[in-house]
């Protein structure tokens, strides 16, 4: 590769390595709305258990059981 | 302008003026601050070589960028911190004039420092006549003083209701500033020194010009939204 | 506006970028001419100016947003407006870095102070960077108004800056590098239109993404503030 190409590659490689840094945020945002998404559907179906207790044993059980 | 706002306008801008004349802190501390950081200049650039001349015209803007900073500032200071903000607020007065008589009493601490730190600029840095076109600098000097108003009313009153507020008028307001000093270094540069280049120098004060037109438009469009009413 | 229309919308404007992407990496490649002077490094500027071009439109974005945001103070325009501004500054960076990649390639330094747009960007870099302080700085209803206030006061700033560096500039150090312009041949000016409109599109790409996810975000909030409270 001549070196004229190398500094063209290098660029591109740039550009491409903050679009995927980019996603990599975006991602990361994504993973925190699940996360609350999760933690409010929790609330919502058993509101004095917020840390899920009791729907973590019963997934316990329920794994135990197969 | 109506002859309500104009009596308001004077009034305001009297009671800054005033202030500032009983009390000599901001001007004088101004002009001290400019010629120290004229003399860093001079360590930071001008000890590498014997010509200064080329140097003359951005160092003394560079200057007065940084003295705008702390002058804006230092304005604001009756509002902030003796609770002349509120008063003003309360007054029947339209948010324009204040912002006009706040541009205008910034000016005015600029053309302080300036009547100082222009000579003073030419007998440290400049080489060969100087003096001669001390009027032509006037120009610079009114032109890129009402820039710098203008921006520093409209910048300055937002950072009142900032946090950190001494951060974040000058991050806010530096990189603003920035056409000013170029443009004005560059007239300046034009006409120090033992020619004149009036044709460059007529380019920048019209660029000068402009650019506190475009703000002052940019300013009179949003002023009124800086306060909550 | 319902979910099923924005994600519509994400996805339509997504897949027309990702194919014209596609292709304008085909065209500069493989179709357009190899310049004359500079050789393969030319190349660069298809994305350096597109992606130039696309954050200056973003910035405009934000500027127009904000004016509809101190008219009528409906948080949708102040979420248009954040995003533009980030997405703007994002992409600033990144003209400054494929501006460096090419400024080592043809001059052997990383820097050059003569090459305006360069340097313009450099400049709106510190504004736009000094738009995110103000708005950690301030809450609330204001932070959306100043916010407002200060991406249109910047985008102003914008032009005059780049014309203020580039007519300095001029007396010390006469233009020489910008490539292109009027004198491209139209073999070239194609594929750079096609890069331009690429880049605009990965901006309304992204921006679209974010307005999504930061409404969801809201939405979410706003859930959590319910269920609290009804379970209290």
């Amino acid at each position: 590769m001549s070196s004229g190409s190398q500094f063209v590659v290098a660029a591109y490689a740039v550009i491409l390595f903050v679009l995927v840094m980019y996603m990599v945020v975006v991602g990361m945002r994504s993973a925190r709305i699940a996360r609350d998404a999760e933690l409010l559907a929790r609330l919502a179906a058993s509101p004095s258990d917020p840390d899920g207790v009791a729907a973590d044993a019963q997934a316990t059980a329920e794994a135990a059981e197969k | 302008m109506s002859v309500r706002a104009a009596r308001q306008f004077r009034a305001l801008l009297v009671k800054d003026l005033r202030l500032e004349l009983q009390t000599r802190e901001t001007a004088v501390a101004m002009v001290l601050f400019a010629v120290a950081a004229m003399v860093i200049f001079q360590f930071a650039i001008g000890t590498r070589t014997d010509e200064t001349t080329p140097f003359a015209g951005g160092i003394l803007w560079a200057t007065l960028a940084l003295t705008a900073v702390l002058g804006v500032g230092r304005s604001y200071v009756p509002e902030r911190e003796q609770g002349v903000l509120d008063g003003l607020l309360v007054a029947p007065v339209s948010r324009m004039t204040l912002l006009v008589s706040k541009a205008v009493a910034i000016a005015s601490y600029m053309l302080a420092v300036e009547v100082v730190a222009v000579p003073l600029a030419g007998i440290f840095f400049v080489e060969g006549p100087f003096f001669a076109d001390l009027g032509l600098l006037l120009v610079v000097c009114l032109l890129a003083n009402a820039g710098i108003g203008i921006l520093g009313a409209l910048f300055g009153s937002m950072s009142l209701f900032s946090r950190a507020r001494e951060l974040v008028l000058p991050v806010l307001f530096l990189p603003s500033i920035v056409p000013v000093v170029i443009a004005a270094a560059g007239a300046t540069h034009a006409i120090a020194g033992v020619s004149n280049d009036m044709a460059e120098y007529r380019g920048f004060c019209l660029f000068l010009g402009i650019y506190a037109l475009v703000f002052g438009l940019v300013a009179y469009a949003t002023y009124p939204y800086v306060f909550d009413d | 506006m319902t979910e099923t229309s924005s994600g519509r919308r994400l996805a339509v404007i997504g897949t027309a970028t990702a194919a014209l992407t596609a292709v304008a990496v085909f065209g500069v490649f493989f179709v357009a001419p190899e310049d004359a002077d500079q050789g393969i490094i030319q190349k660069i500027f298809y994305f350096h100016v597109s992606i130039a071009i696309a954050s200056l439109v973003a910035f405009g974005v934000g500027c127009v947003a904000g004016i509809r945001y101190l008219r009528s103070r409906e948080q949708r325009h102040d979420d248009v407006s954040v995003i533009a501004v980030g997405l703007g500054l994002l992409f600033s960076v990144l003209v400054l870095l494929t501006g460096s990649i090419w400024a080592k390639a043809s001059w052997g330094t990383w820097w050059v102070w003569g090459d305006p747009r360069l340097v313009t960007f450099l400049i709106v870099i510190l504004l736009y960077a000094a738009y995110f302080v103000l708005r950690s700085s301030v809450e609330g209803e204001r932070q959306r108004r100043y916010s407002a206030i200060f991406a249109i006061a910047a985008f102003a700033s914008v032009p005059l800056s780049f014309y203020s560096v580039r007519v300095a500039q001029s007396f010390v150090h006469p233009v020489v590098f910008t490539q292109g312009g009027a004198n491209m041949p139209s073999s070239m000016v194609v594929w750079y239109v096609v890069s331009q409109v690429a880049a605009i599109g990965l901006f309304l790409t992204m921006l679209q993404l974010e307005l999504i996810q930061r409404r969801a975000e809201r939405r979410l909030r706003a859930l959590k503030l319910q269920l609290e409270r009804a379970l209290a």
